[in-house]
C-alpha cells in the first residue's frame, strides 16, 4: 500500500492514539502538530482534566458503542501487562435515580443508566446491585471491573509510544488546516492531515465546525484514597451537576467531580461548586474521609475541563480542504478515552482510503 | 464496601470558611495556567472577571492568533474577535466601546487606539489582473493580516476574474447552525465590554507589548476585592442575558446571499476547491487556426487524440473569451483526458458565462466528487436539478451554503437526493427506459459519493440503457457511461467486471486516457502493478501524442506547408510548425499535467520496489519513452 506523509494536528488523547495506531505501519511519516503537548494544563487542552475511565455511555447498536467496544480490550491489556501506561483495574459502582432518566443530563448518559447496558457482556464481573446495596435514594445500579487512567502518565506514556516508533512532535498553532501539510517534518509536504483538534475545530480555520461546545466539568483532585470508582446519575444541586470519583492508577489521586455545564466556557473555578462536589463525593462515599467531613479532603488541586462535545456525533470523516485532504476525529465530548481506540481505528481506515488510487467517474 | 453508610456530611463551620481554608491556600489551577505561559494579556483581563463569565471565558478559549477568515465566523465572531489581538475593527454600528477599560484609567482607550492602526486593504482584484498577477497578490494576501470584514471585499484565496471583484464570491455565506448554545451576537453587543482590534502583522508585537504593559498597568491598580465586587456584579447581570441568549439561540446576522451570489450563479464557500484560472498552455498550435472550437469538436467525435482537442478549445477560448461550448468542451476533454484540476476551472469558467450551463454542471459534480469535494458536489447537483427541473425545485429553493453547515454533508445529499428521485419518477410508470438519463447520473453520483456502491451501479446500468435505446440527444456518451460504470464497480471491490467495463469504453474510445487510467488503477487493485504500470504509461503517452498529430493537424487544418526537424519527436533544429519553433511544439501541452496519472504511477513504482523507476516520475511532467524498454504500451 501507500508510503505516505502525514500530519496529525492535536495531541490529546485522539491524536496522540490515532499517531500511534498510524505509526505501526512502517511507511507512514507521521508529524504530531499541536499548540499543547503532554505535560501541559490549559483551558484548551482537554484531556490532561479527564478522570479517566471506562463508563461507556454510548447507546446500544450505535457505532459510537462500537467504539467503546472495540475499546475497552486495549485498555484492559494495558491494565493487565503495562503498569507503565498508567491504567489500572478498579472496581466500580454506578447508581440510578429513575428520576434522572427524562433529565437532559439522564439523556446524555443514557446507556449507563439502563438496568441492563450493552457492556454488561464486554466488562468483567458485571452484576447488578442489591437493593440493600442500593438503599432508599437509588432505583438501580450496577458493579463491574473497570480501568482508570491517570491522565498524567498515560499521556507521555502515549507519546513515548508514538516516539519509539518514529513518530516526530512539533510544537505548532495553525490558523488553518492548509497550513498543517508544511510543518511535515520531513520538510515535504504531507499527504494528508487528521484532523484532533477537539474544541478548537470550533475554530481552526477550513473546519469551523459550529456543533462543537463545551462540557464544563470541574474536579477537586485529592490525595485521599477510596479504591473504588462510583457514579450518581444526578444530584438534587442540579441538573448540571453531578457525582462521581475515582481513583486514578500509580499515585494519581482520586478525581471528584463534577458538572456536565452544556455552553459553559468558564475556565475559573467556581469555588460553591467545588465544595458541592466535595460534599457529595464524601456523601456517596464516606470511605474517603472515614466518615468525616470534607475538611479531612487533602486537596492537590482543583481542575477545570471542557469536553469537545459535538452536537450530531464525532465525526470521523475525510474531508478534501483546501485541497488538503482531511480525516477528521474529533468532538469525543466526555468518552474521548473510553472511545480512543475504537475511534482511531475507524480515522486509520480512512487514511487508508484517502491513500489509495482512486478511480475517476 | 457501604457506599451508603448514611453518613452525614460534616457542617462544621462556616461552608465559606471551609471553601477559604481548602481553595484559598491552593491556586494551583490558576498558576498552571500561567505558568509557562508567562504574563499575558489574556491572564491580565482574565483575572479582572471571576465567575461565570461566560462570553468572556468564551472568548478567552477562542482567543488566538488565529487567522480564521472574519466572513466565516461573522456571527459570532463577534465574541471570538473581542479579546483577540488579532481581531478586527468592527464597522458594524452598535459595537459600542468597552466601559471598563475607561472606568479603570481613561488614558486606557486611548493608548490602545494609539497601539493599533487600521490596516485597511481593497481586496478587489479589477478584470485587468491577469492569472499570473493574481497569483502574485494572492502571495501577498496570504501574509497579511485579516481585515474588515465587509461584504464588499474580501478575498479568501479564490481567483475568478469576476467584474464585480472577488470578495463576493469569497466571502463565507456561511451560518453557523442555529442551536449550538453559545453567547450570541445580542449578548456581545449588549455588553459593549470589548472592543476589536485590528494587528498589523508588522508590528504586532510592539502593539503586543503596549497593550501587555497598559494591562500590567490595569492589574495593579485593582484590588482583589474590587474585581470580586465587580466580578459578582457583572455576573449577575450577564447571567440574566446569557441564559437568554442561550436558550434563544438567536442570530441576528444572516447573510444576504443573493448580495454576492449571483453574477456567477454558485455560491462558493470556502470548502469548495477554489482552483483558480484556468492555466493555458504556452505554445499551441491552434492558437493561429480559423475555426479552432470545430477543430476541437471534430477531434473528439472522431475519438482522437484528446490533448490536442483541448489545445484546439483552448484557442477557441483564447480567441473568443465568452464562448461558452468552448469552455464547456475543453473541461469535458480534460476531464476524459484525466486531468481533473484544467477541468474544473474550464467548466467554472463556463458556468461564469452562463450558471445554468447544463452540461457544465453535471461534469462539475463528477468532477467534486473525483476531487473529494462531495458537498460541493452534491450543491452542483441541485443546482443542475433545479435548472432541469424546475418544478421539483424552484430556483430560489436552492440550498444556500449559508443554511448548511459543512460539517453536515449527509443532511444535504438527503435533501438533494429526494429531488432526484423525484425527477427520476416523473418518466411515466417510472420506466427506466424513459427516464432521463442524465437523472441517472445524477443519482449515481450522489449514491457514488455515499459509497452506496451498488445503486450507483443500477443506475449507471440504466443510463447506459437508455443511451443505447437513442433517448438522449447529446453526442454518443456510452463511452463516458461505460467508465462511470467501471469506476464505481471498481471502488466497491469489483475489479473484474470494473476491468471488463473500462475495456468497453475503450474500444468505443480509444483515445479515452480516463479510461486507460482507471485500468491501471483496477490492475494495482488486483495485484498486477506491471500491468498498471503499462496501462498508465500508455495514458501518458497520449498526453506526448500531440507533437506527433499536431504536426500532421495542422498540415490539414491550415494547408501549410510546413517543414519540421524531421516529424514529431525528432532532434535538430527544424522549423517547427503553424509559426512554433520545434522546441515549442515538443514542449506543448506541458503546463497541465494530470497529477492522478504521475502520482499513481509514482506509487505503483513505490510498491513495486522500484525507487529508481519511481523518481523519475515527477509532479512535472515524465519522460515516457525513456520506459519502453522496460514497459510496453
Amino acid at each position: 500500500m501507500a508510503h505516505a506523509r502525514i500530519v496529525v494536528v492535536g495531541a490529546g488523547v485522539a491524536g496522540l492514539t490515532t499517531a500511534l495506531l498510524l505509526a505501526k505501519e512502517s511507511r507512514y511519516q507521521i508529524t504530531v502538530a499541536a499548540k499543547h503537548m503532554p505535560g501541559d494544563y490549559d483551558i484548551e487542552y482537554a484531556s490532561p482534566w479527564a478522570g479517566a475511565n471506562y463508563w461507556p455511555i454510548s447507546e446500544a447498536g450505535t457505532e459510537a458503542a462500537e467504539w467503546d467496544e472495540t475499546t475497552w480490550p486495549e485498555l484492559e491489556d494495558l491494565a493487565r501487562h503495562h503498569p507503565e501506561a498508567g491504567v489500572h483495574f478498579q472496581e466500580t459502582a454506578i447508581y440510578n435515580r429513575t428520576k434522572d432518566v427524562d433529565s437532559k443530563l439522564g439523556r446524555y448518559l443514557a446507556e449507563k443508566l439502563k438496568a441492563e447496558p450493552w457492556y454488561k457482556d464486554v466488562v468483567p464481573n458485571f452484576r447488578q446491585l442489591s437493593r440493600e446495596q442500593l438503599g432508599t435514594q437509588y432505583s438501580n445500579g450496577h458493579a463491574f471491573t473497570s480501568v482508570c487512567i491517570n491522565t498524567a502518565i498515560y499521556l507521555p506514556w502515549l507519546a513515548s509510544q508514538c516516539l519509539l516508533k518514529g513518530v516526530v512532535f512539533k510544537r505548532a498553532n495553525l490558523k488553518h488546516v492548509r497550513d498543517a501539510p508544511g510543518i511535515h517534518h520531513t520538510g515535504q509536504k504531507a499527504d494528508l492531515v487528521v484532523n484532533c483538534t477537539g474544541l478548537s475545530s470550533l475554530k481552526l480555520g477550513g473546519v469551523e465546525d459550529q456543533n462543537m461546545m463545551p462540557i464544563r466539568g470541574q474536579t477537586v483532585l485529592v490525595r485521599n484514597e477510596a479504591n473504588i470508582m462510583c457514579s450518581s446519575s444526578g444530584t438534587d444541586d442540579g441538573e448540571e451537576e453531578v457525582c462521581y470519583l475515582m481513583q486514578r492508577a500509580a499515585g494519581g489521586g482520586t478525581l471528584l467531580g463534577g458538572s456536565y455545564q452544556r455552553g459553559n466556557w468558564d475556565s475559573q473555578l467556581d469555588p460553591n461548586l467545588a465544595i458541592r462536589i466535595m460534599k457529595r463525593a464524601v456523601e456517596l462515599c464516606p470511605a474517603l474521609t472515614d466518615g468525616k467531613g470534607i475538611e479531612h479532603l487533602d486537596i492537590i488541586r482543583h481542575g477545570v475541563g471542557l469536553r469537545p462535545y459535538r452536537q450530531g456525533g464525532t465525526r470521523i470523516e475525510k474531508e478534501r480542504i483546501d485541497g488538503v485532504w482531511t480525516v477528521h476525529n474529533y468532538g469525543h465530548g466526555g468518552f474521548g478515552y473510553q472511545a480512543s481506540y475504537g475511534c482511531a481505528k475507524k480515522a486509520v481506515k480512512l487514511v487508508g482510503e484517502v491513500l489509495t488510487p482512486r478511480s475517476s467517474l | 464496601m457501604a457506599f451508603l453508610g448514611g453518613a452525614e456530611c460534616s457542617t462544621a463551620g462556616n461552608p465559606l470558611s471551609q471553601f477559604t481554608k481548602h481553595v484559598q491556600d491552593d491556586k494551583s489551577l490558576q498558576r498552571d495556567r500561567l505558568v509557562g505561559s508567562g504574563p499575558t494579556v489574556q491572564d491580565t483581563f482574565r483575572t479582572q472577571r471571576n465567575g461565570l463569565d461566560q462570553e468572556a471565558a468564551m472568548q478567552d478559549f477562542l482567543q488566538q492568533n488565529s487567522q480564521v477568515p472574519p466572513e466565516a465566523l461573522k456571527p459570532f465572531a463577534m465574541e471570538q474577535m473581542r479579546r483577540d489581538l488579532d481581531g478586527y475593527r468592527m464597522s458594524s454600528p452598535g459595537a459600542s466601546s468597552p466601559a471598563w477599560p475607561t472606568e479603570f484609567d481613561p488614558g486606557e482607550q486611548s493608548r490602545l487606539e494609539r497601539a493599533f492602526k487600521t490596516s485597511k486593504s481593497s481586496n478587489f482584484v479589477p478584470r485587468g489582473f491577469s492569472p499570473a498577477e493574481f497569483q502574485r497578490f494572492q502571495q501577498m494576501e496570504r501574509t497579511q493580516s485579516p481585515r474588515i470584514s465587509s461584504p464588499s471585499a474580501q478575498v479568501h484565496g479564490y481567483q475568478r476574474p469576476m467584474g464585480m471583484g472577488y470578495g463576493m464570491s469569497g466571502m463565507g455565506l456561511y451560518n453557523p447552525m442555529p442551536g449550538p448554545q453559545r453567547p450570541m451576537e445580542s449578548v456581545v453587543q449588549n455588553k459593549g465590554k470589548d472592543r476589536m482590534v485590528e494587528l498589523d502583522d508588522k508590528d504586532w508585537e510592539q502593539q503586543f507589548a503596549e497593550i501587555d504593559a497598559a494591562g500590567k498597568e490595569r492589574e495593579r491598580e485593582l484590588s482583589d476585592e474590587d474585581i470580586d465586587t465587580l466580578a459578582n456584579a457583572a455576573m449577575e447581570a450577564e447571567l440574566g442575558d446569557m441564559d437568554r441568549a442561550i436558550f434563544n439561540g438567536e442570530y441576528s446576522h444572516n447573510f444576504d446571499t443573493d448580495a454576492f451570489g449571483n453574477f456567477d450563479g454558485f455560491h462558493h464557500h470556502q470548502r469548495d476547491p477554489n482552483l483558480g484560472d484556468y492555466l493555458f498552455e504556452d505554445s499551441n498550435i491552434f492558437s493561429n487556426a480559423k475555426d479552432p472550437y470545430s477543430e476541437g469538436t471534430r477531434i473528439m467525435s472522431e475519438g482522437g487524440n484528446l490533448s490536442l482537442a483541448a489545445l484546439a478549445f483552448e484557442a477557441a477560448v483564447q480567441k473568443t473569451p465568452d464562448h461558452l461550448d468552448a469552455w464547456v468542451a475543453l473541461g469535458q476533454a480534460q476531464a476524459q483526458n484525466e486531468k481533473e484540476t484544467p477541468a474544473i476551472r474550464a467548466l467554472e469558467q463556463a458556468l461564469t458565462l452562463d450558471p445554468n450551463n447544463l452540461p457544465a454542471l453535471m461534469g462539475l459534480a463528477i468532477s467534486y466528487t473525483n476531487e473529494g469535494y462531495e458537498p460541493t458536489a452534491y450543491r452542483t447537483l441541485e443546482r443542475w436539478l433545479s435548472t432541469k427541473y424546475p418544478s421539483i425545485l424552484p430556483p430560489d429553493q436552492v440550498s444556500q451554503s449559508s443554511e448548511m453547515g459543512f460539517t453536515d454533508r449527509h443532511l444535504l445529499h438527503e435533501k438533494v437526493t429526494s429531488h432526484f428521485i423525484r425527477a427520476a419518477q416523473l418518466s411515466p410508470g417510472g420506466d427506466t427506459k424513459t427516464m432521463d438519463p442524465d437523472v441517472q447520473v445524477g443519482l449515481g453520483v450522489l449514491f457514488y459519493g455515499r459509497e452506496e456502491y451498488s445503486k450507483a451501479v443500477d443506475c449507471f446500468s440504466a443510463a447506459l440503457d437508455s443511451t443505447t435505446e437513442g433517448l438522449t440527444n447529446s453526442p454518443p456518451q456510452a463511452h463516458l457511461l461505460w467508465n462511470r460504470l467501471g469506476a464505481t464497480l471498481a471502488n466497491s471491490g469489483r475489479s473484474e467486471e470494473a476491468i471488463q467495463a473500462y475495456e468497453e469504453a475503450l474500444r468505443l474510445c480509444p483515445g479515452f486516457v480516463r479510461a486507460r487510467y482507471n485500468l491501471g488503477v483496477s490492475c494495482i487493485n488486483i495485484g498486477c502493478p506491471q500491468e498498471a504500470a503499462q496501462h498508465l504509461l500508455g495514458a501518458l503517452a497520449m498526453h506526448e501524442v500531440v507533437e506527433r498529430e499536431g504536426v500532421q493537424r495542422v498540415r490539414e487544418v491550415m494547408g501549410e506547408d510546413v517543414t519540421t526537424g524531421g516529424g514529431g519527436g525528432g532532434g535538430g533544429s527544424g522549423v517547427g510548425v503553424g509559426g512554433l519553433t520545434e522546441g515549442e511544439v515538443r514542449r506543448m501541452a506541458r503546463m497541465n499535467q494530470s497529477t492522478n496519472l504521475l502520482e499513481t504511477l509514482r506509487r505503483v513504482f513505490t510498491n513495486m520496489g522500484r525507487r529508481d523507476l519511481a523518481e523519475r516520475v515527477q509532479g512535472g511532467g515524465v519522460d515516457v519513452e525513456s520506459f519502453r524498454g522496460e514497459f510496453d504500451f
